[in-house]
């Protein structure tokens, strides 16, 4: 007879034990706020509605992975979910007002040459479509993601992101 | 072929072009300065752009991650957060595992940690002794139970003969029967389970008695794919109650 002991890792073993589910939303809010934060920030909406959003975005993640629901590309239904709520936002604002991006610390300020805040600007002012794609492949998302996040093509995406950098090009 | 147009210029520097295209693309770009220098100017701009767009200042995260965390806050029971104290003035937050499988009652490792023997078989359905009362009453007394009553635990093997496990006193612990959602009766339904699995190969005998004696609820979350017991094996009986 063999006694199963911690020390020989039988009892503690190594396989991957349910994780936390709330520590892995928690992670997840780490990993994903900022991208997120930038992405809802280019839709138009306010810094306090993109907070709110985000909030309602990760309570939505939670109950998701509670009932079990697919977990292959959770960047992806971040996104999606975002974009979708961010939109329920601005119906129930009267003209959603682009902020201007905010600037990070002085030193930042300082730091960043008249090039790169003209850029800025002109982002902000692209069209709406345009803008959310500089944002999602600003964030690493393949075309295919972005096209299901904002519910397009993804030669709709490839053209987006043309028009938007002819335009940045020509004003830089 | 003509020039290549700039959204196809960016699919094929981003990867994205698709298979059928890419050769053709590619062809022309090797023997096209116009095109590589189109291209170059768009993947420098874009990369312009994401510089802009990666430098806005973000509102610090801790109050936003603070009322995340109590929006987490127990849902009827379910998820329990823990907000640690300030230390060096961040926040810290611990989050305890609770939701879906609150068991006050699981087995302890340092009690029960598991044992097996010998003599395992596929063959033969192991034979399940029943465990004798005086060897039951010593768990129920290094469990702190002083009073048990009768029917309402089973005493049971942490790993089941079923699956090699002995009758030693350290794979016997006292499991309600019907206390919480991971009671025996799933428990049952799990090590039929992995009897099944370990006899057609699909799972090898330690990894099924280290598994369950490691924490069962991870492993019949796992095998059954569920966050939360099945109906049908809530009301699953395979072992007698202790009397």
């Amino acid at each position: 007879m063999r006694v199963l002991q911690p020390d020989i890792g039988l009892v503690s073993g190594d396989h991957v034990s349910a994780p936390s589910m709330g520590a892995e939303v928690t992670a997840l809010f780490e990993e994903y706020r900022g991208p997120l934060f930038r992405f809802l920030l280019s839709l138009g909406l306010t810094a306090a509605d993109v907070e709110e959003t985000i909030q309602e975005v990760f309570l939505a993640l939670f109950k998701h992975l509670r009932a079990g629901k697919p977990r292959d590309n959770l960047r992806g239904w971040l996104f999606k979910v975002g974009h979708n709520q961010a939109l329920k936002v601005r119906q129930r604002r009267p003209a959603p007002v682009l902020e201007m991006a905010p600037l990070a610390t002085p030193e930042q300020q300082a730091i960043a040459n008249q090039t790169r805040r003209r850029v800025a600007a002109v982002i902000q002012a692209l069209p709406e479509l345009d803008r959310a794609c500089i944002a999602l492949r600003a964030e690493g998302l393949r075309y295919r993601e972005i096209a299901d996040v904002l519910g397009i093509s993804l030669g709709g995406v490839a053209l987006a992101l043309e028009r938007a950098l002819t335009r940045i090009r020509n004003a830089r | 072929m003509n020039h290549v147009p700039g959204h196809e210029l960016l699919l094929e520097a981003d990867g994205e072009l698709n298979a059928s295209r890419t050769p053709e693309v590619r062809r022309h770009l090797a023997g096209c300065a116009e095109c590589r220098r189109s291209q170059a100017e768009l993947m420098e701009t874009l990369g312009a752009a994401v510089d802009a767009q990666r430098e806005l200042a973000l509102p610090p995260i801790d109050g936003a991650r603070a009322s995340l965390a109590s929006g987490l806050r127990p849902v009827g029971g379910r998820a329990v957060l823990a907000v640690g104290a300030l230390a060096a003035g961040l926040m810290v937050l611990l989050w305890h595992w609770t939701p879906d499988r609150a068991n006050p009652s699981a087995p302890r490792p340092e009690l029960t940690p598991g044992a097996v023997q010998a003599g395992f078989s596929c063959a033969v359905e192991a034979e399940r002794p029943v465990i004798a009362n005086t060897a039951a009453m010593e768990v129920f007394r290094k469990y702190g139970i002083h009073d048990p009553r009768p029917r309402t635990y089973e005493v049971d093997y942490l790993i089941p003969p079923d699956l090699g496990g002995s009758e030693d006193l350290r794979n016997l612990w006292p499991q309600p029967y019907n206390d919480g959602i991971w009671n025996a009766r799933v428990k049952d339904a799990l090590e039929d389970r992995l009897r099944t699995m370990v006899c057609s190969g699909s799972v090898d005998l330690a990894t099924a008695q280290r598994e369950i004696a490691d924490d069962w609820i991870a492993a019949y979350q796992k095998y059954f794919r569920t966050r939360r017991p099945l109906p049908d094996h809530v009301a699953f009986v395979k072992d007698q109650p202790w009397e």
